[in-house]
Parts: C-alpha cells; structure tokens; sequence
C-alpha cells in the first residue's frame, strides 16, 4: 500500500484507517456520540501525516500491517465480525506497539479537539474565553457553615 | 556592542523579577530588565481558540522540551524522575501559571529546629508576612481570612467559587474531622484594579486572556513600564562578567533580537531567571576568579533542587461534577497532614489539593502532567460515558527535602538556539517522599470515600507525575554560612557584593504548597533590604 502524496491516504488505506478509529473510539448511539472513524479525524491524521514523516512512514507500515492480519483472519477489517475486529487491533498494539501508542495519541488529540465532540461532554463549543461558565459563589453564610468544624478545632500550624 | 550602563539590572522577567522591579523602582535608580521571550498578548492565548486543547501540547505546553519555541531553552532531564516546567516571555512562568498561592507555614522556615532534616531559613514567616501581603495586594488575591492552619491573615478578595466538586470535596473531610479550606488564589473573584473577574473557563494554563490571573504581565510590568522601568525583550543573557580585580559583577553579555552579542554594565545584577535558569546561567559564567561558575565558592549552586513531586487519587461521584468549570489548579486545600508527626514513617508533610478536572483532550491523554494514554475501544468509551464527568480527585503534593545529589549541572552537548550550554537536571524521589505518597494516597481515599465517591478509579502507580517540575527551587539556597549557601539573609551573593538572587533558587527548604507567592514576598523583602542598606550596600 502507498499513500499518493504526503498526508493523503490511498483508498486502501482509508478503508482499514477508518475501521481502526471506529475501534479505538467507538460510537454511543445511545447519546448520538460518533466514533473516531469520521472525516474530521481523518483529516487530522492527515495533517500530522504531511508534516510527520516519520508518522506517515510508520502509519503506512502499520496499516499494511493491520490488512494482512485482515486477510489472515478471513477478509478485511471492516468485514470482520465485532470480536475479530478487537482481537485484530490488540494483535496490532502488540506487534507494532510504537506506531500504536503514536496512533492512538493522535486519534485522541484530533477526536477531542473537535468542539461539537467537547459540547457532548456539556463544555462549551466556543472558546473558553472570554464567556468561560457560569459558577454561582457561594455565599458568606453558607461558607462560614461549611468552614465551622475547621475553625472549631482551632489552630493546626506549629506557632515558632 | 556596549550599551549604556544602568544602575540595576535585572535577568528575568517572570514572577520575581517584575516584583523586585516594583520594590526598587521608587529609588529612582535606572532599571533595566533583560528577558529572553517575547511579549506574549492576551489576544493570541490559546483560550480564545476553537480548538484551545491542541495548544496545550504544541506551543503552549508547559514543557520547554515539547514547546521548541526561539526563546526556550531545552532542558536535559533524562536522569530525572520529573521534568522542570516553564514558560519563557514577559510575564515568565505566570503566564501559563494556574494561580493556586498558599503561603508557607511558619514551621516551614525552621525545619532543622523542629524536625532536625534540611536547613533552617536565615529568616522567618513573620519577617516575610507584610510582603505577603503587599504582594497579596498588588497581585489581587482571593480567598478567605481565618485559616486555622496559619497565624491570622486576610486575602483582599473573598473567595472563588468552591463549585460543586469543592463543596462535596469539603464534606468529605467536614465527615472526617480533617482540615480543609477554600484555596487562596491569585485570581480575581471580583472585578478589581482595572482588571476584571475570573469567568471560570477552566484553563488558567493556556492564559488568562480575561487578566483575572495575576501573571505579572497583568499585574506588575503595566505598572513597571510606566514608571519608566526599561523592558527589552528577546535578550537573553549568556553571561554575567566579573571584575577580577574587584570581585564585582560589572554587567552581562546578551544575545539582542539582532543577532548580536552586547554588553550591558550595571551598578547591581539581580537573577531572578527561575530555579533551574538561575543556576545555569551562574553555572555558564565562568572567570578566573570563578572557575567552577560564578558565586560558587560553596559549590552549592546547582545543588538541593527541589520539586514538589506529586501524584494524584481520582474517584468518581454520582452526580456531574462539573469539573470543568472554574479555575484548573484551585477549589479547595487540605493540610491536615501538613506539620510532621513522629507518629508516621515521614518527616514534615504534605497537603492534599483539589484542582478542578480538566478537558476531554488531556484527560483522554492521561491528564494534566502525565502522560498516560487512556485505553481504547470498550474501555475507552466506559471512561468517558460512566467515568469523566462524574470524576474528581485529590492530588497529593509533596515536601522535598534539600539533596545534595539533586543538581542542574550543565550539559556538555546540549544547547539553546545561540549556543549557551543548556542545563541537565538529576534527581530522584528520596524515600521520605515515597513514604508520604503512600500516606498521602491512602488519605486521599478516605476523604474520596467519606465524600460520598461510588468508586475509587485511578491511584499513582509507583511514579510521580512527570510533568510536574511545575516548582524548582533550592539551587542557590540561602544561608549565613558561606560555606553551605550561595547567598545571604537578603538574597545577596555571599562572593559578590553587587549580585542578587531573587527567584525559587533561594529558598532554604520548600515546604508543600505552591512556592510563588513566596518567592514574590521574598523578592519584594530583598528589594527592601536594598533600599534599606543603600548607603553601605556593598560592604
Ligand atoms: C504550568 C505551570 C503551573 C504552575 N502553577 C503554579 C501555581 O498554581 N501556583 C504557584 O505558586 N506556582 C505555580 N507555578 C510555578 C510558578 O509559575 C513559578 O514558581 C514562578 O513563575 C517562578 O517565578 P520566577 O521569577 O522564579 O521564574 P519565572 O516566572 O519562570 O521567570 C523567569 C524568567 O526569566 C527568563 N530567563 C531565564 N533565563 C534567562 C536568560 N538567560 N536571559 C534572559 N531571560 C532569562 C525566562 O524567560 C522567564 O521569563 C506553575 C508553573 C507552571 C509552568
Ligand atoms: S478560570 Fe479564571 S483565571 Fe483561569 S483562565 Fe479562566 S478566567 Fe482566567
């Protein structure tokens, strides 16, 4: 498998990329939260793919690899049944663990840097400034109740 | 190049440097400060990005290593359990600093009476307590008055927001008799100074781009710049020149945003270049008078650095604890295990703290100052569904004790953009440490599980947080005794008369609360005792 160009991925490659972030971060359908295998993690991999040689070089190896262990099971990865499918991807954690580790780094950071992800965990899309979140402050009497048995004890620091 | 000779100059623009600026600038003395960064503008903080969370592992990582920008210098800590944290630029730092300001105890200046470990300071916490306060003023700090855990007290601010976490945080311990209170912070909790409130985004180390942190680049270098206090900045220092004759420090060689190397002649030297840059850059000056760098007779620069290592307990709740909202580093403080008991296997203590939780980025990458991946498929979907928003935790943050074997040297190969060699650090976590971890951890449970926490998930495996060297002090310690310090009661270089040092580097011992109000208060005390001995400042 080749990749055409720096950060672009082959059709191959796509296929079994894809299916690996639909493993690594799966979906909830419950909440309506997608899984990594998306189009706006991909194009984050890319960008990191045409800016890192070395990721790409080790991507390209690894998602080869990962194919093979397809055919080897039976077909492609996204043919496979659930349980192939996560006994594959442990299989490739073990045997390549560094482009692994690599991997998974990266489908963290593109996945969550996304703001429609971050919303579904109920932070703000925006930036966190300048709006930032609505904290009520307690109020004095409520703080002075919920410091009393502190202050009761009285002094704990060594007076010298 | 030459340039105008100046009365004071001082190396460092970060916490220390812009408070001594403050304290000596109503001498009418002419002040200089020469600092290696930028001017970092509050328009371009990562918090009013879309996709803020990258940053923090890009060019606003609190790891000059990660970060690789012109003004950092890389930091050889491979034969460290922690690696030193920084940010360079106007500001220092504070301006990816979360805030969090306790002082120090007043048993934390005499460790050596009470405890029998470490030095006692040439000073104490009363000597220092009106700077507290000067500096508590100026920075805008907010917290409650009548912590039982130190002598009496007010910050100028009523407190932050505890939020939900803190409060249920602080049943917990209301449940076990155990000391809490709401942290001190410098943080607004009301407009003030022209500045305004804290708007509770959560990510202090990305910059406060509302102002509400007292980084010194909101707080004091406003204020410096139109007293007439000259900031050049992209200057850094390569080195700090001597008058073999006199034994006095005549100025600096520094490397210009032009390229070029100049000479800066100054009357006094003040370093106030943090805990691990203070030392390299004595380390790097070195003269005929000073073979084994400057102000080194002692041999003690570079020697006794401290962290604060630390390692955290996360347990998870039934109901959002909304972890995001509000300031990253501060809620509430515990220091029931502050004071040392000889009833335990350690010696002095440690406190336990409760920060906020932090993004879904970082805290799918292990969380704020580790670096360890979350696991994926299944599990990972269990983590964020059942687990993160319901999470909180409490961190336990530790004394070190001063080690000889804990040192910046520098590196025989590694160097920064202009080629100064750069610093290697080596330290390892001693095993009075270790012993506190443990208590620590298994107190952090107990106050989890008496606050009402479903289950406990994660513990410190057997290392510290890595990326914690978020506090370097003890480099270039003080003391009486020129044989075992660098320098005197008032941050004066026992072998130079005219060098100062006004950063973490001096501090004697480093307790277990964060050190820069501390290092402030000293700052503004050395400034004092300049002004005070200006008459015969050099005998
Ligand atoms: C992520 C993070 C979180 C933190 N959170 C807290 C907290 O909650 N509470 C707390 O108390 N502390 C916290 N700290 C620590 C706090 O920021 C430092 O204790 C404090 O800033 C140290 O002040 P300083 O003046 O010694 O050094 P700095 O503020 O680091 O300033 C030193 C300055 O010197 C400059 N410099 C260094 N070498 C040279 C040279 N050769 N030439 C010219 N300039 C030079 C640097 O560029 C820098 O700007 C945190 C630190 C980090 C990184
Ligand atoms: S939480 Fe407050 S202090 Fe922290 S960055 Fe936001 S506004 Fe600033």
């Amino acid at each position: 498998m080749e990749t055409d160009q720096k950060g672009k991925w082959n059709g191959a490659e796509l296929k079994v990329l894809t299916s690996l972030l639909e493993q690594i971060i799966p979906a909830n359908p419950d909440r309506n939260i997608p899984s990594a295998g998306t189009a706006e993690t991909l194009s984050y991999l890319s960008d990191i793919a045409a800016t890192d040689g070395s990721f790409q070089q080790a991507a390209r190896r690894g998602l080869a690899r990962a194919a093979d262990l397809a055919a080897n099971a039976g077909g492609e990865l996204d043919q496979l049944d659930a349980d192939q499918r996560v006994a594959l991807v442990r299989q490739l954690e073990t045997i390549e663990p560094a482009f692994f580790e690599t991997l998974l780094r990266h489908t963290y950071m593109g996945y969550y840097s996304r703001p429609e992800i971050r919303a579904l965990f109920g932070l703000s899309a925006k930036p966190t400034q300048p709006e930032g979140y609505s904290v009520a402050a307690e109020s004095i009497e409520f703080m002075s109740e919920m410091t009393e048995p502190v202050v009761r004890r009285g002094r704990i620091f060594r007076p010298c | 190049m030459t340039k105008e000779p100046v009365d004071v100059l001082i190396i460092g623009a970060g916490a220390s440097g812009a408070a001594i600026a403050w304290s000596l600038v109503e001498t009418r003395m002419r002040i200089l400060c020469l600092e290696q960064g930028p001017h970092v503008h509050d328009q371009d903080y990562p918090s009013r990005n879309t996709s803020y969370e990258l940053n923090r592992y890009s060019d606003f990582s609190c790891d000059p290593n990660v970060r690789q920008l012109p003004q950092d210098y890389p930091i050889n800590s491979t034969g460290s359990e922690i690696t030193p944290v920084n940010f360079n630029g106007v500001g220092g730092s504070t301006i990816n600093f979360l805030g969090h300001w306790p002082r120090l105890h007043p048993s934390d200046f005499r460790a050596r009476a009470l405890d029998g470990v470490a030095e006692d300071w040439p000073i104490d916490y009363a000597t220092l307590a009106p700077f507290y306060d000067m500096n508590d003023r100026i920075t805008g700090v907010s917290g409650l008055g009548g912590n039982p855990a130190y002598p009496h007290y007010t910050p100028p601010l009523p407190p932050i927001p505890i939020g939900k976490l803190g409060q249920t945080l602080a049943r917990g311990f209301n449940e076990l008799g155990w000391h809490w209170w709401p942290s001190d912070v410098a943080i607004l909790s009301e407009d003030y100074d022209g500045r305004a409130k804290c708007v509770n985004a959560g990510t202090c180390d990305l910059g406060c781009a509302a102002g509400a942190k007292g980084g010194t680049n909101f707080t004091y270098w406003p204020m410096l710049e139109n007293a007439g206090v000259e900031l050049r900045t992209e200057c850094r220092v390569r080195e700090i020149l001597i008058d073999e004759e006199t034994g006095f420090a005549t100025g600096v060689l520094y490397h210009g945003p032009d390229g070029q190397v100049h000479e800066q002649r100054a009357e006094i030297v003040v370093v106030a270049c943090n805990g691990v840059g203070t030392p390299r850059l004595l380390l790097n000056s070195k003269s005929k008078l000073f073979p084994d760098g400057l102000a080194n007779r002692s041999g003690q620069v570079g020697k006794n650095l401290m962290f604060h290592p630390l390692t955290g307990v996360t347990a998870t709740f039934d109901e959002p604890m909304e972890g995001f909202k509000g300031p990253m580093a501060c809620s509430i403080l515990s220091q029931e295990f502050y004071e040392s008991d000889p009833n335990r296997d350690f010696v002095r203590g440690y406190g336990l703290h409760s920060g906020r939780y932090t993004t879904p980025m970082t805290y799918a990458l292990g969380g704020y100052g580790t670096d360890s991946l979350l696991p994926w498929g299944k599990e990972h979907r269990q983590v964020f569904d059942q687990q993160y928003p319901y999470s909180a935790g409490l961190t336990v943050v530790t004394e070190d004790l001063p080690e000889e074997t804990n040192t910046v040297t520098l590196d025989p190969d590694l160097t920064d953009s202009d080629g100064i060699p750069a610093p290697k650090i080596d330290y390892t976590v001693s095993e009075n440490t270790w012993n506190m971890i443990r208590h620590g951890e298994a107190r952090a449970e107990e106050a989890l599980l008496a606050a009402g926490a479903r289950k406990i998930v994660a513990k410190g495996s057997d290392k510290v947080w890595w990326r914690a060297g978020w506090h370097q002090m003890g480099t270039c310690r003080m003391g009486n005794d020129p044989e075992r310090s660098v320098v005197n009661g008032w941050g004066r270089s026992h072998d130079v008369k005219n060098l100062f040092i006004v950063d973490g580097s001096i501090f004697v011992t480093a307790g277990a609360v964060n050190p820069t109000s501390t290092i402030q208060a000293l700052a503004l005390y050395v400034g004092d005792c300049i002004k005070n001995n200006i008459a015969n400042l050099f005998d």
